[in-house]
C-alpha cells in the first residue's frame, strides 16, 4: 500500500491576489493532513522579492499578512503556515544555504526555473544574481524543512528536477497543471485583474466564472474536483458549491 | 597621544579562506602585514570560513578545523598582529544576510560574472554570492575599514563595488545598508609567491610549493629541482624562484642571513646586498642552495612544533611528501 509522506510541502510567494489556481494544491493538501501528514505551507515572500522585485522590499510585510489572512480565513490552520523570513536570517538556514550553493552550477539553475522567472519571461529585464539564489532556496527549503514531499505548479517542475537528486534523501513531488485563467491559458497572480478569480469567491462568483471561460469550468470540473473527491460524481450539489466547500475544508 | 585622523585610527583587513594546507606562498602577504602595524594601521584578519565552505564543498566540520590551524598559523606563528574575526560570526546576522538578499535581487549576473576569474565561465551557484559577501563583508566586519590587502586576482571581485554603487542611484530610500554604498576603502594588491619551479602559484602544485609541513627530505628535494638561473632574476617566463623564497621566506625571518659561498661566510641584513651579490655571480646558485635549506629547515622545524596537537589532524600528512619518482 502507498505510504502517506510524513512533511508536505507547497510554497507560495505572495506577489498579487490569492487566486483561484492554488485551489487543486490547497485542496490536495487537506487530503494529504487526512492522511495524517504534517503540512507546510509555505510563504515565500523573499521569493517574490529575490525574484525580479516581484514583491518589491517594502510590500513584502503587507503581501505576507494578506496572505497569511486569505488562508486562515478559508479554514487554514495556523500551525500550517510559515513565512520564509522567519528562517532565512538564521545563522543554520544561510550555512546551510551556502553549503548547498556550492553543488549548484548558477547557469543551470537560471535555465531549470525559465518558466517561472520574471527574467526569463521579460526581455526588459535583467537577469539578477536574486534569480539565481532564488532558485536555490527554493530547493534548499525542501532540505531545510526536512520535507519527503513537495507540491508545485507544472511551472515549477523543473525547478525540482533539477534540485531534488541534488538532495538526500530521496523527497517525493505532486506537480499540478495550470489553472486556466479567465481569458488567457493560464491564471497568474501577476496577471491583470480580469484574468483572475479570487480563491475566496463566493459561488456565485465562481459560477460566473465558469460562464465566462469554458476552459476554466472545465479544468476545475473534470480535474480538481475528480482529484479532491476521488471522483467525477461525487459531489451532489454543484459544482460551484463543490469547490467553495472543498476551497475551505468543509464536508 | 592619538590625534583624531592619525594612521592610529585606520583599519587594514586580509581575507582567506581557510581551505587547504599552508604553504610558504602565503609569505609576501605574511610579510606585508607584520608591517602594518608599525605603519600604524589596526588590522583585522578576516578567516573567511564560509567562503571557505562555499567554494570548495567542505562541510562545516571541515571548516571548524581549518580556519583554527590558519588562525593560529598567521597570529601566532607568523605573528601578525590583528584581530581575527571568523566570516560566520557576523556573516549570519540577519542584518548581514539581509542586506545581501538585497544586494543579489539588484546586481546584474552579468557584472558578477565577469568578477570571475577568466577560464572559468561556468560559475556556480555558490561562487555568486562568494563575490558579492566578499565585497559586503568591508561593510560589516568594521565601523569602517581604511585599507583591503589581496592579491592581483581579488581585482575582479572588487570591481564589484563599483556595481553596488550604481544600486545607489536607484534605492537611494532604502533604509539597509548603512554606508555600504559609500565604501572606498584603498587596495594594496600583493602578488603570491611562486612556486619552486618560478611559476605563478595557481599553476603550482603540493609537489611543487613548499608547505609548511614538508619533511626535510621533501625540502631538499624541492630546493634542488628549483628554478635558479645564474645572475639572473628570471628566466623566460620564470622568475628565479631561489631569490624569491630568499626574499620573503628568509630574510623577513631573520635579522642577520649567513651564506656560505666558496668558503667564506657572507653576511646580510637586507635582502637587496644578497641579491647583489647572487647577480654579480658572487653567490653560487648551489651555494644558495645550500643555506636556503638550512634556514628553511630551521624554520618549518620551528613551524611544525608550534602547532598544537590536534591542529593538524585533518592533514594527511604523507600526501604532503614529495613522491620518490617526482
Amino acid at each position: 500500500m502507498r505510504r502517506w509522506p510524513k512533511r508536505v510541502l507547497w510554497g507560495v510567494a505572495p506577489t498579487g491576489p490569492v487566486h483561484f489556481g492554488y485551489a487543486p494544491h490547497l485542496g490536495l493538501l487537506r487530503i494529504f493532513a487526512s492522511h495524517g501528514s504534517e503540512i507546510i505551507l509555505l510563504i515565500a515572500n523573499y521569493h517574490g522579492f529575490l525574484d525580479s522585485n516581484k514583491t518589491q522590499l517594502s510590500e513584502i510585510s503587507k503581501k505576507t499578512q494578506i496572505y497569511k489572512q486569505t488562508f486562515i480565513d478559508l479554514g487554514v490552520p495556523k500551525r500550517w503556515l510559515i513565512e520564509t523570513n522567519e528562517f532565512y536570517f538564521t545563522p543554520t538556514y544561510f550555512r546551510g544555504l551556502m553549503e548547498h550553493t556550492a553543488n549548484l552550477s548558477a547557469e543551470e539553475v537560471y535555465i531549470s526555473a525559465k518558466t517561472t522567472l520574471r527574467s526569463a519571461a521579460a526581455s526588459n529585464i535583467n537577469k539578477t544574481v536574486g534569480d539565481i539564489i532564488y532558485v536555490a532556496t527554493q530547493i534548499y527549503d525542501v532540505k531545510y524543512l526536512d520535507v519527503d514531499c513537495v507540491m508545485s505548479g507544472l511551472d515549477e517542475a523543473d525547478i525540482y528536477r533539477y534540485g531534488l537528486p541534488k538532495l538526500s534523501p530521496a523527497t517525493d513531488y505532486v506537480y499540478l497543471p495550470p489553472t486556466p485563467g479567465l481569458l488567457g491559458p493560464e491564471m497568474h497572480s501577476c496577471d491583470k485583474a480580469d484574468n483572475i478569480l479570487p480563491l475566496r469567491a463566493a459561488p456565485t462568483q465562481i459560477a460566473s466564472a465558469f460562464g465566462k471561460s469554458d476552459t476554466f469550468r472545465q479544468y476545475h470540473c473534470n480535474f480538481t474536483l475528480p482529484l479532491l473527491n476521488g471522483t467525477s460524481s461525487a459531489f451532489s450539489v454543484s459544482a460551484e458549491i463543490a469547490l467553495f466547500k472543498l476551497i475551505r475544508g468543509q464536508k | 597621544m592619538q590625534t583624531p585622523g592619525s594612521k592610529s585610527d585606520l583599519t587594514s583587513m586580509w581575507g582567506v579562506a581557510p581551505i587547504a594546507p599552508i604553504h610558504l606562498g602565503y609569505d609576501s602577504l605574511a610579510v606585508h602585514q607584520r608591517a602594518l602595524s608599525g605603519r600604524g594601521y589596526k588590522h583585522i584578519l578576516l578567516m573567511a570560513d564560509i567562503h571557505a565552505m562555499m567554494s570548495n564543498g567542505l562541510t562545516w566540520k571541515d571548516i571548524n578545523s581549518r580556519r583554527m590551524y590558519y588562525e593560529y598559523y598567521f597570529t601566532q606563528i607568523c605573528g601578525i598582529q590583528s584581530d581575527c574575526i571568523y566570516g560566520s560570526s557576523f556573516q549570519t546576522r540577519p542584518g548581514y544576510t539581509e542586506d545581501l538578499y538585497f544586494l543579489l535581487s539588484q546586481l546584474p549576473f552579468e557584472a558578477v560574472r565577469d568578477s570571475k576569474q577568466a577560464g572559468d565561465e561556468k560559475p556556480t551557484s555558490a561562487w555568486v554570492v562568494y563575490a558579492i559577501m566578499q565585497c559586503l563583508d568591508i561593510a560589516h566586519i568594521a565601523p569602517k575599514v581604511d585599507l583591503i590587502i589581496a592579491e592581483p586576482g581579488q581585482k575582479r571581485i572588487y570591481r564589484l563595488l563599483d556595481a553596488m554603487k550604481e544600486i545607489k542611484t536607484i534605492q537611494a530610500n532604502r533604509p539597509l545598508i548603512p554606508g555600504i554604498f559609500d565604501i572606498s576603502p584603498s587596495f594594496e594588491y600583493v602578488d603570491y609567491c611562486h612556486d619552486i619551479f618560478g611559476r605563478p602559484l595557481s599553476e603550482s602544485t603540493s609537489n611543487s610549493r613548499i608547505s609548511v609541513h614538508d619533511s626535510p627530505i621533501t625540502l631538499r628535494r624541492k630546493i634542488s629541482k628549483m628554478n635558479a638561473p645564474e645572475k639572473q632574476k628570471k628566466t623566460g617566463e620564470r622568475i628565479n624562484a631561489l631569490l624569491e623564497h630568499y626574499k620573503n621566506s628568509v630574510f623577513p625571518w631573520n635579522p642577520l642571513v649567513k651564506v656560505l659561498a666558496a668558503g667564506k661566510d657572507h653576511d646580510y641584513t637586507k635582502y637587496e646586498d644578497f641579491e647583489l651579490d647572487y647577480l654579480s655571480g658572487a653567490i653560487h646558485p648551489n651555494d644558495a642552495r645550500e643555506s636556503l635549506f638550512n634556514y628553511l629547515e630551521s624554520r618549518l622545524r620551528e613551524i611544525q612544533r608550534g602547532f598544537e596537537k590536534g591542529i593538524t589532524n585533518w592533514i594527511d600528512l604523507t600526501r604532503l611528501q614529495l613522491p620518490s619518482d617526482y
